[in-house]
């Protein structure tokens, strides 16, 4: 099934996106040579603590602080990747995204709350905005999809696509209501949207990883129905596929990805856009492949926008999310178009 | 919590207004007769009413001032020890640490959009905004501009001297010249006290600060701080100081990342709104081995004098002063309180 | 094994399209659903494979289609729509072998090496054999329908629903569609017959494929028996409202 040359290119992406990561970890303000970094990364692994002749500074920069931030930007740019390629293919829209059902404006509307009315629950110290932002975008998705289902009972895809943007558009006018009311949290709330990787640790790294592989595992698992569900509801169910119960709790999983990732850094848009359609250019659309291979484009690609923005003007960030757009928009429409125009 | 929403809010935009309004005014030449204090000048203090404001716009200053409203804390705090408490009668909400000084009926505006109308109902006769309401060139005082009522706008000033001109033009606009002078006067000479000191310091002693104005979180991952070309990096040279971010132009929002790599001696937390700041910082993963961390130089400095841009930014420059060189400064008895008030004494004899 | 429906009545929206039908599907009989556009032909073709919501009675051996599993159903009954929507360009290789997926057997859905092989004869009957790596978007209108029916023939299942498999075959491949379901008809190996429930427009590849007719107007079934029977003049002035007849022999004719 799998053609000849897949295993290779699947192979060479594979390092070069270990490279990526190696590399985002490795530029920023002060740099390091492969020897150390390897020395310190193999000393905490085991253990052992820092080899000597390694400056504990440097130790400290690069463990606690650039690791886990590349290491968070790579995850959350696999999480979305996966979750826009799924949603592309259930709801057989080119245009969707992690984002159609509103789990990003849900998030927003969680977060201007707490940023509001300055609510914290102890438990939660330091995690309440991403709790409440994660808690806010499941709502509204499975609002959406609840909608959705007593709106219309095969809860088809134009039914789902449209009320997911209606909702977002209403849940996205309470947030710029709100935040009209409280105009003092404005631009804290739009630095939040506009998403970031900064001072992320490692206890960030630890929540999102395990959630990540658990989500990505039951994705997996329904990768051929997902490859089925791409020929439409009425195909999928007459080769065996319950459309509808696939569709709920695979768009339920995706949103789960997508809520924690922007519940974690903020709303950054584009690479769950961009990276599956350039994977299914280089790998052709079987999910089986699609989805392991949208984690590694998108998490790579999402760590060199993190590294970007970090760098280009630095001591100052630019916001991740408008470098994944600058960067994504021009290179994603020239591969779309050009091969649109190789078939026409 | 709210005041740290305020504060970043205001650091903010801080960074991103362009500070480019340092244009002397008629005002600073006049200021500059009176090089020498004593009681031969009170002649020459006189100052015309100016004509413009601290932003360069034309104004028409009544001569008679009666209301007044004031946008700014810095203001809001000059125009009470001017004595002129009682004549205000409007403020933006974050000068309402005030408030007990100011009479219980005093209206409360938001500065980045002010009700215009609510204002020009108490017929004020001139309104002092900062620069930091007028975002992209539009002031958000215009239509109250366009029904002929008198706004001075103050822009943040960038420099010690900026914060001197500022006071004099408030003193003139309000007929307070004698104050303003003081104040203004008093405020360089305190400074040329500490700068005194500050050339005694050797060369191999000088140390390197970090002014933070909030600790990073996920939440607020940057830190706020300043380089070159503000009047707190003014204050860090005056005490012989160096800022690590000295190199870098106007107010910064920098990286973790970067402060660490900075490495400074000595770290000040700017942010009386969070109690025990410089603790946190202490906590902070990843920053164990910067100097100021290791050696337990962070110290947390009082937000209320150094963050108002007006005369009291002398006593925080003392503050600051003997937080970083606790040896050289701890003798130090120059009050600024005292040097105004003697000021003042000769200008009215 | 028996399909029996009864009563059966589908709506769309607050339409009523088929009203309380009833028809009884024997294993092994050749049935052609014939009727005029919008008479319901379709429908009932989904309605009989449950993948419509409907009011009144479908089952298959006593069992309510609602009620099976979606997996087991695809074992049953191979259904090929007449829309297909394709969203990917996957190869023809790759959509055959998603005919299959009832009967993966791990949660994996890995693809046992039988089913492969099955895959493989599917596309050699319906002549897209050479065609295994050529992507969807790259295949003419009849080389699509030919993968899409390959792929109905690989869910294995003993009862083929096809709605109007005949689009866009040129007049040799209608032939050689009739002769494949002629012989597939026969092939079952555990003793019972195949049976085929298909929509034509095509009335004479109609009669060369089926032996029973079931004709439909309005969303009620008004003839069903041999389809010598149902196809004569006089029924189809009934059913189309129009002369088909002479319309043949006319075209004829020329």
């Amino acid at each position: 099934m799998t053609k000849k040359g897949t295993g290779l290119k699947i192979a060479i992406s594979a390092i070069l996106c270990f490279f990526i990561l190696i590399l985002a970890i490795r530029q920023g303000s002060v740099y390091i040579s492969l020897k150390d970094l390897f020395g310190i990364i193999s000393g905490h692994i085991t253990g052992k603590g820092t080899p000597e002749g390694i400056e504990p500074m440097m130790d400290s920069i690069f463990w606690t602080i650039r690791m886990p931030r590349a290491i968070m930007a790579f995850l959350v740019g696999g999480a979305l990747s996966v979750s826009g390629a799924c949603m592309q293919a259930l709801l057989q829209n080119p245009l969707a995204s992690s984002y159609t059902l509103g789990v990003s404006s849900g998030a927003s509307l969680g977060a201007a709350i707490v940023l509001i009315l300055e609510i914290s629950i102890p438990l939660l110290a330091g995690f309440m905005l991403p709790f409440t932002g994660f808690v806010f975008g499941l709502i509204t998705v499975v609002l959406a999809l609840s909608l959705a289902s007593v709106i219309d009972r095969n809860v088809s895809n134009t039914t789902v696509v449209l009320i997911g943007m209606i909702l977002s558009l209403f849940v996205n006018g309470i947030m710029n209501f709100l935040s009209t009311l409280y105009s003092d949290h404005s631009k804290q709330l739009y630095l939040w949207m506009m998403g970031s990787f900064s001072a992320r640790g490692w206890k960030h790294c630890l929540i999102l990883f395990p959630v990540c592989v658990v989500c990505f595992a039951i994705l997996m698992l329904t990768s051929r129905k997902m490859d089925i569900m791409s020929f439409g509801d009425l195909q999928a169910q007459a080769m065996g596929v319950d459309a509808k119960k696939t569709k709920l709790v695979a768009i339920v999983i995706c949103s789960l990805l997508t809520g924690i990732s922007v519940a974690f850094t903020g709303v950054i848009g584009f690479v769950d856009l961009a990276a599956p359609h350039v994977v299914r250019k280089l790998f052709g659309p079987s999910h089986r492949i699609v989805l392991p291979m949208s984690f590694i484009y998108g998490g790579a690609f999402m760590a060199l926008c993190d590294l970007i923005s970090r760098t280009v003007l630095s001591p100052r960030e630019i916001p991740v999310g408008a470098v994944t757009a600058l960067i994504g928009a021009p290179f994603f429409a020239y591969v779309f178009f050009a091969s649109r125009r190789k078939r026409a | 919590m709210k005041k740290i929403f305020a504060v970043i809010l205001t650091l903010a935009m801080l960074v991103s207004v362009a500070t480019g309004c340092s244009a002397i005014t008629d005002l600073t030449q006049q200021s500059g007769v009176l090089e020498s204090v004593g009681k031969d000048v009170i002649g020459d203090i006189d100052i015309e009413i100016p004509t413009k404001d601290r932003a360069g716009n034309d104004i028409k200053v009544p001569d008679k001032i009666d209301k007044i409203i004031s946008m700014a804390p810095s203001t809001t705090q000059v125009l009470i020890e001017f004595g002129l408490g009682d004549k205000i009668v409007g403020i933006d909400t974050n000068s309402a640490t005030y408030i007990d000084k100011l009479p219980a009926n005093v209206a409360q505006f938001d500065m980045m959009s002010p009700d215009n109308e609510a204002i020009a109902a108490l017929s004020p006769d001139i309104v002092f905004t900062s620069g930091m309401s007028s975002v992209g060139g539009t002031s958000p005082f215009q239509s109250l501009i366009d029904s002929g009522v008198c706004v001075a706008d103050i822009p943040s000033p960038s420099s010690i001297e900026g914060i001197c001109d500022d006071i004099l033009f408030i003193g003139a606009c309000v007929g307070k010249n004698a104050e303003a002078i003081a104040y203004s006067k008093g405020l360089t000479l305190f400074m040329s006290g500490l700068e005194e000191i500050s050339a005694s310091i050797p060369e191999d002693q000088v140390k390197t600060v970090l002014v933070m104005m909030n600790v990073p979180s996920a939440e607020y991952p940057t830190i706020y701080t300043f380089g070159k070309g503000t009047y707190m990096n003014e204050m860090l040279d005056i005490i012989g100081a160096k800022n690590v971010f000295g190199d870098q132009e106007g107010w910064l929002a920098v990286s973790v990342e970067d402060a660490i790599v900075a490495d400074p001696d000595v770290i000040l937390m700017d942010c009386d709104w969070l109690p025990g700041a410089a603790d946190q910082v202490k906590a902070l993963e990843g920053w164990e081995n910067v100097k100021a961390v290791k050696n337990g130089e962070v110290y947390q400095i009082s937000e209320d004098l150094c963050s108002r841009p007006n005369h009291h930014v002398g006593e925080a420059t003392l503050e600051w002063a003997k937080c970083i060189y606790s040896k050289f400064y701890s003798d130090f008895t120059g009050s600024l309180d005292d040097i105004k008030t003697d000021v003042l004494e000769k200008i009215l004899g | 094994m028996k399909i029996r429906v009864k009563n059966l009545s589908v709506n769309y929206g607050s339409s009523e399209v088929l009203h309380s039908v009833d028809l009884e599907i024997s294993s092994g009989e050749k049935v052609f659903i014939g009727g005029a556009n919008g008479s319901g032909k379709t429908t009932l073709l989904r309605a009989l494979a449950g993948i419509i919501p409907h009011r009144g009675e479908v089952s298959i051996d006593g069992r309510e289609i609602s009620s099976i599993k979606r997996k087991d159903m695809a074992k049953m009954i191979a259904l090929m729509p007449q829309t297909n929507e394709l969203f990917f360009p996957y190869t023809v290789y790759e959509t055959v072998l998603l005919g299959t997926y009832a009967f993966s057997k791990s949660i994996l859905g890995g693809i046992s090496a039988e089913n492969i092989q099955y895959a493989g004869k599917c596309m050699k009957d319906c002549g897209v054999d050479d065609l295994g790596d050529r992507h969807l978007d790259e295949l003419s209108g009849g080389q699509l329908q030919r993968v899409l029916l390959a792929r109905t023939f690989a869910q294995k299942a003993p009862f083929l629903f096809l709605d109007e498999p005949g689009n866009n075959l040129d007049i040799k491949y209608r032939a050689e569609l009739c002769d494949k379901l002629n012989s597939w008809t026969r092939e079952n190996t555990d003793g019972s017959d195949n049976t085929l429930v298909a929509v034509f427009h095509d009335l004479e590849q109609a009669r060369r494929c089926c032996t029973r007719a079931v004709m439909m107007k309005e969303g009620s079934i008004i003839f069903d028996g041999d389809i010598n029977d149902g196809t004569t003049p006089e029924m189809l002035l009934k059913i189309y409202d129009f002369d088909v007849a002479s319309y043949i022999d006319n075209k004829l004719k020329l």
